[in-house]
């Protein structure tokens, strides 16, 4: 009678500890271990937000399978680093824009932390981001490919993403017309 | 409203090939020469353009997107890409006025973007003319008003102080005009403001305040100096001013050669002096003049204020601009 009832408080103690850690471990396809705080991870991802309330962390790794380790490196990167950063003004009180974008201005650290990934780590997060639905690193991440695409021509634009051209010349010629308008120099 | 909902892109995802490619595909990332965008579901290509369109610096932004592939001129074309084009993105030059041109901005402004509505509006009211371009024209700035934007509260303000578009003087609304500046001097805007200082100061439209007036006149005159000279463009006026100035030339040759249908009417129809403002009038006789040389006209006492200020001051004569000098020192 006793012996179990000391078991059991065992038990309960362990599990409130369980729930009391206040980081999670992630593990990535390929068997890579990461730890990110467990406030971030449920503020930052609907995803994760959701396994925490319902149990299904793994205290030895939460298998993310579609989540390589580079990609889910910078996903965790990316909620220490928005967990120890304080929004700044410029997040809150944005410019009046009455359009139907709710879209904030990247802050600085997080155009950093997009500006020095590769090409290929870019869209291999903006899949992780959208994965585990983290809308605000989707933002972040979509606004630099967007960046990046800004002020080109369309055959520089190809080039830089590897785009197929699969206009047929008639069509091109056509499309090129039907968007004279929009070329203009001064 | 923004994007669609990303449920959709997991479901793309499965619908391409088996797992084991899956995985590969989504863990190793995509080796050289092979479209970046190929993996990326439609709802996110949409959110990348949609941020192109958002922050594009001219309508060529989004166009020389829309041409890379099919894919993207297919996306592009949605309401969630067009109703997010930046006031830049939908500023037409009047040289490249065009169909397809006049298409784009309408299904912007049909997308709810405010900026396409209130272009549209203006180009439609003002230039395009005709009673059902403007109550259409009418109708865009309506909306872009209702959503806040300043300049198409001003520009109705206008439309109201001068009867535009109506029969004659009986169809001038004071009292509507002063509303409506001031709901666009609330959101920030300068030459409404000023409008407004001038109105209260003369008790035009509302009940009349000389120190309130003047007050206002004096935030006004601050706000243009704390402003740079080019930071006023508007997109709106610019196309205007380029209208006139090209219509100026084929009209002309054009009536002579027609007849003129309803051509003696438009020539006597006058632009505002103001020479970055680029309205005209709907009807002959509709702008006030200046008082002084009576040569001058103007489509409202903003433009005037700052026409005097910019050029007017020595054009109108020395006696005359000691005259004004004196008695309107803002």
């Amino acid at each position: 009678m006793e012996v179990d009832k000391g078991k059991g408080e065992a038990e309960e103690t362990r599990k409130v500890a369980e729930a009391d850690r206040d980081t999670v471990t992630l593990k990535s396809s390929d068997g890579k271990l990461f730890e990110v705080s467990k406030e971030a991870a449920a503020r930052l991802s609907t995803v994760l937000a959701g396994m925490i309330a319902g149990g299904s962390i793994d205290d030895n790794g939460t298998d993310l399978k579609q989540i390589g380790s580079e990609a889910l490196e910078n996903v965790v990167d990316y909620c220490n680093k928005h967990a120890n950063s304080i929004p700044s003004a410029a997040l809150i009180s944005s410019s009046i824009s009455f359009n139907t974008a709710p879209f904030k201005e990247p802050e600085e650290w997080e155009r950093k932390f997009v500006d020095r990934l590769s090409h290929d780590a870019l869209f291999d997060l903006v899949e992780a981001a959208n994965f585990l639905g983290m809308e605000r690193l989707l933002d972040v991440t979509c606004h630099k490919i967007s960046e990046m695409m800004k002020g080109k021509s369309p055959d520089q634009i190809r080039e830089v993403f590897n785009i197929k051209n699969d206009y047929t010349k008639e069509e091109l010629e056509e499309i090129r017309q039907e968007l004279a308008w929009a070329f203009y120099d001064d | 409203m923004r994007k669609p909902a990303r449920r959709r892109s997991s479901l793309i995802k499965g619908s391409r090939g088996g797992d084991v490619s899956k995985a590969s595909r989504l863990v190793f990332g995509h080796g050289g020469g092979v479209d970046a965008f190929d993996r990326l579901p439609d709802d996110l290509v949409l959110a990348v353009l949609a941020g192109v369109a958002a922050h594009a610096a001219s309508p060529a932004d989004l166009a020389a997107a829309a041409m890379t592939c099919r894919r993207f001129r297919e996306l592009a074309a949605h309401p969630v890409v067009l109703s997010r084009a930046s006031a830049a993105a939908v500023a037409v030059r009047a040289a490249r006025w065009s169909e397809a041109a006049h298409r784009f901005l309408r299904r912007c402004a049909d997308a709810g973007n405010l900026h396409a509505c209130y272009f549209l509006g203006m180009v439609s009211f003002y230039c395009l003319g005709g009673s059902s371009n403007r109550a259409t024209g009418t109708a865009r700035l309506a909306r872009a008003a209702s959503g806040g934007h300043a300049a198409a509260l001003y520009a109705l303000a206008v439309m109201r102080f001068n009867g535009s578009g109506g029969a004659g003087k009986a169809d001038r609304d004071p009292r509507g005009g002063v509303a409506l500046c001031a709901r666009a001097a609330w959101l920030g805007h300068v030459p409404a403001l000023r409008e407004l200082g001038h109105c209260i100061q003369d008790g035009y439209g509302a009940r009349r305040d000389v120190a309130a007036g003047r007050r206002l006149l004096l935030h006004a005159a601050a706000h243009e100096l704390s402003v740079a000279e080019d930071d006023d463009e508007d997109a709106a006026s610019r196309f205007m001013v380029e209208w006139w100035a090209l219509r100026g030339t084929i009209e002309k040759s054009s009536v002579a050669a027609a007849g003129g249908e309803g051509g003696d009417d438009a020539e006597k129809r006058r632009l505002c002096s103001q020479a970055r403002c680029g309205r005209r009038e709907t009807r002959r006789h509709e702008f006030r003049r200046c008082s002084v040389c009576g040569t001058a006209s103007y489509c409202s006492r903003a433009c005037q204020a700052m026409d005097w200020k910019r050029a007017h001051r020595g054009q109108c004569g020395p006696a005359a601009a000691r005259w004004l000098a004196a008695g309107n020192a803002f």
